[in-house]
């Protein structure tokens, strides 16, 4: 999940680690206030928690978001991410990870504006 | 009228002919056995707005020191002497090219590209470990500097390029090499030469559409590769194109990265580049 919804009380499901995989915390660690600021004083932006199902996305809830966008505007989210990849062939996974990201970011984008419209 | 050499176009680059004085002055005392940290510290003192501009860096999530850096001499033992040279190269290319006007392309777009692009390449090689990050930034930070060159030096010539990149949907920098015979690559290989850099810095500029073509630092234009292709997906800032350059597969096999990574990488991207752009881009 998130590290933005952990909360004290939970139970870590897997090791945490930094960027580079130092540990950070153990597995099985009941998580207190003092783990949330280390967590986020080392960017880790999601953890395993003992009792959750299934995966979260850890990039925000742009699923959910999408859902609420016009049609115009996931149209024009298309548009955007086939005029940026033009150039590029879509077939390694790791493009197909980037593009989903970029979706992703695009999407929150709109999801703003219309907010603030 | 003789066609324009990548070195004939440097050569017509008279503002820019050597690095800083304060970037050499550093770099002699840091590669100086007998110097100290003092020597060091007072170089940097001199110049407030540097000194500023390094405690402000010491002190932001990207060093993630736990108490708060207060003097220019404890920023050097945080971030390491080897390391603060590259920020300093980094800080006085960008104080180089600062006044100059922008005509075919907005300066501010291009610096936000590049920081973005050299935020990346340090996450990269946070992720695997490399020992000294800083000079990955500093490679990110000048890998488009050969097209800041030639549109301050050729910009009508630079305009042909993009609107021949347009109408024919290439990568700018494959209409850059159809019009002039080179493109900014070449160029910017050719300035860190100029400025005697580091040789791994040459061949990573050098080669950052083309990174298998690096013979000694594939690892370095394999980063450099990956990290432009991300800054320009999210099209944080623009050097001048309006796509993602083609993505060299080979690239990321070399990194020895796994594709789960690739949300990690782009967080760590977001969270760093709005206090990097603030920290080297504030007057």
């Amino acid at each position: 999940m998130s590290t933005n919804k952990l909360q004290p009380g939970m139970v870590l499901g897997a090791d945490v680690k930094d960027l580079s995989g130092r540990l950070l915390l153990n597995a099985g660690t009941e998580v207190q206030q003092q783990h949330l600021k280390v967590l986020r004083t080392w960017g880790v932006s999601g953890v395993e928690v003992v009792g959750e199902g299934g995966e979260e996305p850890a990039v925000g809830d742009s699923h959910t978001v999408a859902a609420a966008l016009s049609p115009e505007a996931l149209t024009a989210i298309e548009g955007e991410i086939e005029k940026r990849f033009v150039a590029v062939t879509l077939s390694h996974p790791v493009m197909v990870a980037l593009v989903a990201l970029v979706r992703d970011d695009l999407t929150m984008h709109y999801f703003d504006e219309a907010l603030f419209k | 009228m003789t066609p324009m050499t990548v070195e004939g176009l440097i050569a017509r680059c008279h503002a820019i002919t050597s690095l800083p004085l304060i970037y050499q002055r550093l770099d002699e005392a840091i590669n100086d056995p007998y110097s100290d940290l003092s020597r060091i510290a007072a170089i940097l003192s001199e110049d407030s707005a540097l000194s500023a501009r390094l405690l402000r860096l010491a002190n932001s999530a990207m060093f993630s020191f736990p108490s708060r850096v207060e003097t220019v001499s404890r920023a050097i033992t945080i971030v390491g002497t080897k390391q603060l040279r590259d920020l300093v190269l980094a800080t006085s290319v960008i104080e180089l090219f600062r006044d100059i006007p922008q005509e075919v392309v907005s300066m501010e777009s291009f610096w936000r590209h590049s920081i973005a692009t050299g935020i990346c390449a340090r996450v990269i090689a946070t992720c695997r470990r490399e020992a000294n990050v800083e000079r990955f930034y500093v490679l990110g930070l000048l890998h488009d500097i050969g097209r800041l060159i030639i549109y301050l030096q050729l910009p009508e010539a630079f305009g042909r390029a993009i609107g021949l990149a347009a109408e024919k949907r290439l990568p700018l920098y494959q209409a850059e090499r159809e019009l002039f015979g080179f493109d900014h690559a070449a160029v910017g290989q050719e300035l860190m030469r100029k400025w005697k850099l580091p040789a791994a810095l040459q061949e990573g500029v050098g080669c950052h559409h083309a990174p298998q073509l690096a013979a000694r630092y594939p690892e370095d234009a394999a980063t450099v590769h990956i990290a432009d292709i991300v800054a320009n997906a999210f099209r944080m800032g623009s050097s001048g194109g309006s796509t993602v350059p083609p993505f060299v597969e080979q690239a990321w096999e070399r990194l020895g990265l796994t594709v789960d990574q690739l949300p990690l990488i782009a967080e760590q991207l977001a969270l760093h580049y709005r206090v990097a752009v603030d920290i080297f881009m504030e007057h």
